[in-house]
């Protein structure tokens, strides 16, 4: 009994030991835009892994060029990546268009000297963790009514006006 | 004695209000078209709400209330400063309906954001939102920059209200005798630069692997944002989202041309006398403070190890001087990083800027060129006196489009409105250290909303409190009229309320 209890007391803490572990290192593995911007110092030139949507347009010219990724609190930042990276990218992210939720990994710049001051990653790697879609636009009826009901009121008032000044020109 | 207000005075009041809304309305036609070639129907009914509720108050304000032949000064002021608030409730009904926001007051902050062309913004997932919803937080910074009495002065009838109003919204510069003409002259002034600036932006956007249709919006929103000093962007990045030095530079030039006296542009485009640029008080004086505040923040970046490289200065340092000064609010760098790492000198030396503020007249905030000139001038004039023999007498002139004499109602005017702008200031910081803000970040926020600049060191968020968004809305409002207007509607509110006193 005694050995039974001792085995599922060692279970129960290895579970929480790998729950722990895989927190720290999801907290490490994907840092947030304002999480980089806030410890300039602490990232600065460092290997930095990145998770977000690709939002806009793919962005400058030549063998590297620009894209910007928006994280989950609603932060974006610019990724200067590889041309090759960038044919993968299915959509980007705009009204109605869910873009590609992509990994990056790279170098992390608070003041960027190759860019002018940016604050960018320089990515060494690049993934589609998965792939972006268009959203149907869906009408809300009640806007309809609302609109009826405003166009009815100004046809009312119009009607009020004009019968009033019929009545004014009358009485003079 | 101070007169007192009668039915009539309101009767004025709210028929001038009335027309200025019903054709305010109008203009929510554009993104509602808009909105429909691109089947952005949601979006599209959001602006024939927002239209057909202008529609329907201005009808039933120029219908109901008659103005009478004729109208003083508080009616002209009043008419402003009401026609301001009430625009603010009816434009922020399709930034509701868009569910963009969290809040009806969230709506109503970036509506008085916009109009007032400060940029502060607070709603939610800009990067998602409709192109004509983009396009419409635009044209509010870009009809608030002109001022929406002026676009309401183009269709009303000649009237000697018309420019009462306008002085109000702090357009006092009668560019041709007709009113109603100057109110066309600063339109058709915006209209040829927004050509001139599209353009502009067009190359650089497709230049920087933007698609031509993209671009050309991307380049009427940011040329908008520019020339009104507004400051919104059609991206959550704001400036920083394009990662373009041509676009950062175009920026730089339009916002220092749309900080600028609209007399000055009517001189330079119709009157072809471009040396006036250079010989008015307000050119000189806004080169000394730009020069003075630049020589400030470089010293602190590169004191503080910052920017140390020419480039990073100039993309970085100059653009945020240069938006701050002209009361725009463009950024290219993040709203967090004033203050994780620009450090004092450098948040002082943009602070400065922002207070300073633009040309007179024209779309930018601030204390205005031309009172810093001429207190700086009535200063000098008085250190002379004690120079002079003691029957010695001097007379100190300016030139403001014209030349003029420094008496002492001009100063005394100029120096009243700085003080007030001080006190304003002053008490938008108090309330946000009273919100758990730190003072510096507290004053920082508070003169950039005030003097309608728009630039953030991270305070403005939509989890804000909601006294400091009042807070907030109401500094942007009396920075945007300058005080007065809003002063005499509440005297006249105290008056109507109090008759016997």
């Amino acid at each position: 009994m005694t050995k039974k209890i001792f085995s599922f007391c060692v279970i129960i803490v290895f579970i929480l030991l790998l729950q722990l572990m895989y927190g720290i290192k999801a907290e490490e593995s994907f840092l947030k835009v304002s999480t980089l911007i806030n410890n300039p110092t602490k990232y600065n030139g460092k290997i930095v892994k990145f998770m977000g949507e690709v939002i806009g347009e793919p962005l400058g010219r030549g063998n590297n060029r620009w894209i910007n990724i928006l994280d989950n609190e609603g932060n974006a930042i610019g990724v200067w990546l590889s041309e090759d990276f960038i044919k993968d990218i299915n959509y980007y992210g705009k009204y109605n268009i869910q873009g590609d939720i992509v990994e990056v990994e790279g170098i992390f710049h608070s003041i960027c000297k190759e860019h002018g001051g940016d604050t960018d990653i320089h990515a060494n790697t690049f993934k589609i963790l998965e792939k972006g879609h268009l959203i149907k636009e869906q009408i809300k009826i009640q806007k309809i009514y609302i609109i009826l009901l405003e166009g009815v009121f100004i046809i009312i008032v119009l009607i009020f006006f004009r019968i009033k000044k019929y009545y004014e020109s009358l009485s003079k | 004695m101070i007169r007192r207000i009668s039915n009539k005075d309101w009767s004025t009041v709210l028929s001038l209000t009335g027309s200025i809304i019903y054709y305010f309305g109008f203009t929510m036609l554009i993104p509602f078209l808009t909105g429909l070639i691109l089947r952005e129907i949601n979006a599209s009914f959001d602006f024939l709400i927002g239209f057909l509720a202008c529609f329907l108050v201005g009808l039933l304000l120029k219908n109901i209330f008659k103005e009478p032949k004729e109208a003083e000064w508080i009616h002209g002021m009043s008419a402003t400063a009401l026609s301001w608030i009430i625009a603010m409730f009816l434009a922020a009904i399709p930034y509701y309906l868009s569910g963009y926001f969290l809040s009806y007051l969230d709506a109503c902050f970036d509506t008085m954001s916009g109009f007032t062309t400060t940029g502060l913004a607070i709603i939610q997932n800009i990067d998602h939102i409709p192109i004509s919803l983009n396009l419409w937080r635009h044209m509010l910074t870009f009809m608030g920059g002109q001022g929406i009495i002026v676009i309401a002065l183009v269709f009303l009838p000649p009237s000697g209200l018309g420019f009462k109003a306008l002085v109000g919204e702090g357009k006092e510069e009668r560019l041709i005798p007709s009113v109603r003409e100057t109110g066309r002259a600063i339109w058709l002034i915006s209209l040829i630069y927004l050509f001139i600036g599209a353009i502009f932006y067009l190359f650089a956007g497709i230049y920087d692997g933007m698609s031509p249709l993209r671009s050309l919006f991307h380049g009427v929103c940011v040329f908008m944002t520019s020339w009104s000093t507004g400051g919104f962007a059609p991206q959550s990045q704001n400036t920083i989202y394009y990662h373009s030095f041509p676009i950062e530079i175009i920026s730089m030039l339009f916002m220092i041309l749309g900080s600028m006296n609209f007399g000055l542009h009517y001189y330079v485009w119709f009157k072809k006398d471009k040396k006036e640029v250079l010989r008015d008080i307000e050119s000189k004086t806004f080169i000394v403070t730009l020069s003075l505040t630049w020589i400030l923040l470089t010293y602190g970046l590169i004191r503080d190890g910052i920017y140390t490289n020419f480039l990073p200065l100039i993309r970085r340092g100059l653009f945020i001087l240069v938006s701050g000064h002209t009361g725009t609010g463009s950024m290219t760098i993040y709203a967090t990083q004033f203050v994780n790492q620009w450090g004092d000198i450098g948040l002082i030396a943009v602070m400065l800027a922002m207070a300073f503020g633009g040309y007179s007249a024209s779309t930018a905030g601030g204390f205005k060129a031309i009172r810093t000139g001429i207190v700086f001038k009535a200063i000098i004039a008085d250190v002379k006196k004690y120079f002079l023999p003691r029957s010695g007498v001097t007379v100190e002139k300016f030139h403001h489009l014209q030349d003029a004499i420094l008496n002492e109602k001009i100063v005394k005017s100029a120096a009243l409105i700085i003080l007030l702008y001080i006190v304003m200031h002053t008490v938008g910081a108090i309330v946000g250290v009273i919100n758990g803000i730190p003072f510096i970040q507290a004053l920082f926020e508070s003169i950039s909303a005030g003097a309608n600049v728009g630039l953030s060191c991270g305070v403005t968020a939509a989890s804000m409190a909601n006294s400091l968004k009042v807070t907030y809305i109401i500094n942007m409002f009396l920075g945007r009229l300058e005080f007065i207007a809003v002063f005499v509607f509440i005297l006249f509110i105290f008056r109507s309320i109090f008759r016997k006193a």
